[in-house]
Parts: C-alpha cells; sequence; structure tokens
C-alpha cells in the first residue's frame, strides 16, 4: 500500500496497534453543488411518487378488474414507487437514480400525463387535477436536474440559514401542488383530517 | 449549531412543534383526548391526543437538534420518513384513520412541507465527517 492513499476501509482493515502509528486518512470535503436545487428535486420527487400512488390507489379503487384498468394502475404504482425510491437515492448517494435515462423517463412520463389529461379514459376520468399535480411535479424535477446539469462543476455556497429559508419555500412549493392532487384523488374524498378521526365516511362533516 | 443544516432545522422544528403542543392544551380544554371533533388553534385543528403527539415530535427534535449533527440527521429522516409513509399506506386504506394526508387544508401543505423538508435534509445534508461532528 506504499505509495497509495490509504481508504478508509483500508484503515478499518489495520491492526490497532498499526493504526495508531499512521496518519488517519484524509478525508477531503467537498461542497455539494447547488444543494437548493438538489433538495427540491428530491421534495418534488417525493411529491410526484405521492401523486402516482394516489392515481394507483384511485383506479384500483374504481373497481371492475379490466385488463387495462389494472395494467394502468400497476403503472401508475411502480411508477409512483420508482420516484420515491429514486428521490432517497437521489438525496442520499448526490446522483439521480437511473443516470442520463432518468431524463427521458421522466420526459416519457410528462407526456404521459398530458395525454392522460388531454384524452380522458374510463380509467383515468375524474383524475384530471391529480394529472395535473402529477405533471406539474414531474416537469419541476426535470428542470431541477437540468439546472444541475448545466451547473455542472460550480460551487454554489450557501449559508446554512439561507439553505433552509431555500428549502422551506421548495418544500411548500411542492407541498402546494401535491395537496390539492392528492385531495382530488379518491383517497382524498375518505381522507380523515386532523381531529376528525372516526368520521370515515365520505360526505361526513369534515369531507369537500 | 449555525453551520448545520441539520441541526438548525431540528431545533427550529422541534421548538415550534412542542410550542404548538403546548399551546394546544390551552384551546382544548373541555375536548375528549381523542375527540372526533378538535379545536382550532391557528389552522391546526388538534385534540388533546394531538398535543400530545405535537409535544413528542418536538421533543425528539428539539433534542437531537442541541445534542449533535449526527443525532440530528436521523431523528430528521425517522420523523420525515415515518410521516411520508403513514400519508402513503393511508392512500391505499380509504377507510382508515391511517388516510390523513389527502386533504386540501392549510393545515396538510405545512405537514407535508415539513414532512418532505426533514426527510430531504436528514438524507441530503450534513455528510461529510466534518459536518457530522459539527
Amino acid at each position: 500500500m506504499a505509495g497509495q492513499r490509504m481508504t478508509a476501509h483500508d484503515a478499518a482493515a489495520l491492526p490497532l496497534s498499526a493504526r495508531a502509528d499512521r496518519p488517519a486518512p484524509r478525508q477531503e470535503v467537498v461542497p455539494q453543488r447547488h444543494p437548493s436545487v438538489r433538495l427540491v428535486a428530491g421534495f418534488a420527487g417525493f411529491g410526484a411518487g405521492s401523486v402516482n400512488l394516489a392515481i394507483s390507489s384511485s383506479i384500483f379503487s374504481a373497481g371492475s378488474g379490466e385488463p387495462e384498468r389494472v395494467l394502468a394502475g400497476a403503472l401508475a404504482g411502480l411508477w409512483g414507487a420508482a420516484l420515491l425510491a429514486g428521490a432517497v437515492v437521489f438525496l442520499a448517494k448526490d446522483r439521480p437514480a437511473g443516470g442520463r435515462w432518468m431524463r427521458f423517463v421522466l420526459a416519457a412520463a410528462a407526456v404521459a400525463h398530458l395525454a392522460a389529461i388531454a384524452f380522458p379514459t374510463p380509467a383515468t376520468s375524474g383524475l384530471g387535477l391529480t394529472q395535473l399535480s402529477a405533471l406539474l411535479l414531474t416537469l419541476m424535477i426535470l428542470a431541477s436536474l437540468g439546472w444541475l446539469r448545466r451547473a455542472a462543476g460550480e460551487r454554489a455556497a450557501m449559508r446554512p440559514g439561507r439553505l433552509l429559508l431555500a428549502a422551506f419555500a421548495g418544500a411548500l412549493l411542492v407541498a402546494g401542488i401535491t395537496t390539492p392532487g392528492l385531495a382530488a384523488s379518491t383517497a382524498g374524498q375518505y381522507a380523515v383530517p386532523h381531529g376528525g378521526h372516526g368520521n370515515l365516511a365520505p360526505g361526513g362533516h369534515h369531507q369537500r | 449549531m449555525r453551520n448545520s443544516p441539520n441541526r438548525l432545522v431540528a431545533t427550529i422544528f422541534g421548538a415550534v412543534y412542542l410550542l404548538v403542543g403546548l399551546l394546544g392544551f390551552a384551546v382544548t380544554s373541555g375536548i375528549g383526548f381523542a375527540a372526533t371533533e378538535g379545536a382550532n388553534l391557528i389552522i391546526f385543528e388538534v385534540n388533546p391526543l394531538h398535543n400530545v403527539i405535537h409535544l413528542a415530535i418536538g421533543a425528539a427534535l428539539l433534542f437531537a437538534g442541541l445534542r449533535g449533527t449526527a443525532s440530528a440527521r436521523t431523528v430528521n429522516a425517522t420523523v420525515g420518513g415515518v410521516y411520508l409513509l403513514v400519508g402513503i399506506v393511508g392512500l391505499f386504506l380509504l377507510n382508515s384513520p391511517l388516510n390523513i394526508i389527502a386533504l386540501n387544508g392549510a393545515d396538510n401543505v405545512l405537514h407535508l412541507a415539513s414532512a418532505v423538508l426533514l426527510l430531504g435534509v436528514g438524507l441530503s445534508l450534513d455528510k461529510s465527517p466534518a459536518a457530522a461532528r459539527a
């Protein structure tokens, strides 16, 4: 290992006495690129994933096991789960899950949401606002990833206070788009409000 | 603490949740512990059960925020993750008290915003060893 930089794994494998003789491996601190934009992309991923799962739940709860309905519900559910997992990987590992192909998949999903709004089928009718919410969140992910790609190499340092303010504004924007989308789904008609547990039937006191 | 976004967000959210929990008891006197009709605290509809939950979440966040960056990251990600998971499970258990996320109210927007913020900051920031010691 002489002449080479020792990794943290190598250091952990050494006996204690040997570790004491060697200098601790130098950990390079690399500032993240545009952390506020990365956070907004992750938030939008959580929002889009939730809304797609609400679309899936709405399609399945509409009953009748027609093959196209089952297929549409399963696709929306799988895509929603993939978006949630992708957002976790993106935030935790600092790289988009799925590599460069992800933007094409996201663009295809945006087109699918747009088509569902423009040409509603029996499986997707009544979900216009939910589809619009999913479309906006998907476009938000695409825009954020595009920004990060164009700004590759730049290091935009931000003070923690300002970063949190920007992140809170992004989280409010994402929640402001996601919540109406969820509320317009079937789950929204059954949802139990804060302080309203026990009043479960649609059309109850707190229902829209 | 001022250099760690996780400690900042845990401390601020912890203090706010604790305050909301304490003030909640001032407006919910005479209301059953898990009453279906709560009382309004600004925009939050609360009952004593929700006050206890707000107090518990606030105490956990504040404790972690004051303790250190590693604790703050863990508690932020856990609280945000659990909240989001409950919301998502509720989407598929329509006729269930777990179905709490999908309402178009200001308090739900704030709850969802705090969930994604806590989870996102916990997963994404303060990952370097130097930051973890901040």
